[in-house]
């Protein structure tokens, strides 16, 4: 399973609607409340083996599946 | 072989609960007439434990969350007040620790996890709660500054505060700030103990025109504030959770020694049928709220996603087990149970504010409704 599906299957929990998960901002709908979006970081950490700081907690990072992947590319390319 | 680490961990959370039944149990019933008592906290900071969850690189001593959620356990068992404490430190400290910028790891965590500065969490708001949206606290933009006004109430060791955590609202969006307490227009008012938690120091916090570096942020400015809130109330409804289920078990044990020593018609009243009921009855609601509560500390352990769920859940179980674990512990105890002093009367008062504080059971019900809809709906 690549990363793309991956964050789209633990996503498609929360809402499987195919417009939501291919959407430019998860957040805006309010299926994202605070306890789903902690679990979202404790999810990446996981399964990424990555430790989202301070410098992460961008809305771009975390509001798309595309801006969790940029993110997790440029993670991955510091270490 | 057993791990030196567990040997070493398991140590130390006997180490904390000889203190509990020694030196807090002789304190308790003063903390609760008169407020928080500056020697109790000062030997639970000697002794690590504000900042034992934290890890080692923080200043903390890296233990489990499931030695950290034994050690709340016992410290309630004894003063409900005083484990307040270790909550409210304990999530501003957290979030210093996860979220903060290198000022504030440098500035306040290293007096944060030695508990040489005590935190408050400055969140509500006479007509905002659990509803963050509705903040009316401001942070003005000014320079390098934020510029903080409004008022907090119910704020719990308002006054031994050495800093909170404000939670407020900038153009930009939500924020949550460090904010000194002896920054320049800050005030605190205290509070008239009420029904539950009278050595907890309330306070009502104001702030007219508090001037703080932009680098006090936790965790940015809007988007950040849902992580930043969601962790400091996951690990502060860990801790109301393993508090209530050191003061339901408190109850239990109270309730139980009378119902054995206690003759009436010629058997222990716990042989009477009726009793023997109320005493089944609390003890199946104690453990079986105690066992939400391992699996909550074994998800954080494990860093598992569900570490969420499991948490409001243990919280939502076990507050609402110490309300009635509490009220039967009373029952049984019959007219000693009212008594001024007795142990399960406060236990029962402080056991009520536990379904309120870090979100009401009526808020936690609609977010485990959501989990279950994810969890078992088709």
């Amino acid at each position: 399973m690549s990363d793309r599906e991956r964050i789209r299957a633990y996503l498609a929990r929360f809402n499987s609607d195919e417009e939501w998960l291919s959407s430019d901002d998860i957040f805006a709908t309010g299926v994202v409340d605070s306890m789903i979006a902690l679990e979202l970081v404790i999810f990446l950490e996981k399964t990424f083996g990555i430790t989202i700081e301070e410098d992460d907690l961008q809305i771009e990072n975390l509001c798309s599946v595309n801006g969790m992947l940029g993110m997790l590319e440029r993670k991955r390319a510091m270490t | 072989m057993i791990e030196t680490a567990a040997v070493t961990e398991l140590a130390y959370v006997d180490e904390i609960a000889a203190i509990c039944t020694t030196e807090i149990r002789d304190a308790a019933e003063a903390i609760d007439r008169s407020g928080p008592l500056m020697p109790v906290i000062q030997l639970l900071a000697t002794h690590g434990v504000f900042g034992a969850f934290l890890s080692e690189a923080d200043g903390g001593r890296g233990i489990s969350m499931n030695a950290w959620g034994t050690i709340n356990e016992a410290i309630a068992a004894e003063s409900a007040s005083l484990q307040c404490l270790c909550t409210v430190h304990g999530m501003v400290s957290l979030v210093a620790a996860r979220w903060g910028s290198p000022v504030v790891k440098s500035r306040f965590l290293p007096a944060l996890a030695r508990g040489e500065m005590l935190a408050a969490f400055a969140l509500t708001e006479p007509d905002a709660g659990s509803d963050i949206e509705a903040i009316a606290t401001t942070a003005a933009i000014d320079g390098d500054d934020f510029v903080v006004s409004g008022r907090k109430s119910w704020i719990s060791y308002a006054r031994t505060a050495g800093v909170f955590l404000v939670f407020a609202r900038a153009e930009q969006g939500p924020v949550a700030l460090l904010v000194p307490s002896d920054t320049d227009g800050l005030t605190v008012e205290e509070i008239a103990p009420g029904l539950s938690l009278r050595g907890s120091g309330q306070g009502i916090v104001s702030f007219d025109g508090c001037r703080v570096p932009r680098s006090h942020a936790i965790g940015g400015i809007g988007a950040g504030l849902k992580h930043v809130a969601g962790t400091a109330l996951t690990f502060g409804r860990f801790g109301v959770a393993w508090a209530a289920i050191g003061i339901a078990g408190r109850a239990l044990r109270a309730a139980a020694s009378h119902a054995t020593e206690r003759i009436q018609g010629g058997v222990p009243i716990a042989r009477h049928q009726l009793v023997a009921s109320m005493l089944t009855e609390a003890i199946v609601a104690y453990e079986g709220a105690r066992l939400l509560c391992l699996r909550s500390s074994a998800a954080h352990d494990a860093r598992d996603p569900h570490l969420v769920r499991d948490t409001l859940i243990a919280k939502y179980a076990a507050s609402t087990a110490a309300v009635r674990v509490t009220d039967l512990a009373v029952q049984i105890l019959g007219a000693r149970g009212l008594d001024d002093g007795s142990i399960v009367q406060r236990c029962f008062r402080d056991a009520r504010a536990l379904t309120i504080i870090e979100g009401t059971s009526q808020v936690l019900e609609v977010l485990i409704a959501g989990s279950a809809i994810r969890d078992y709906a088709g």
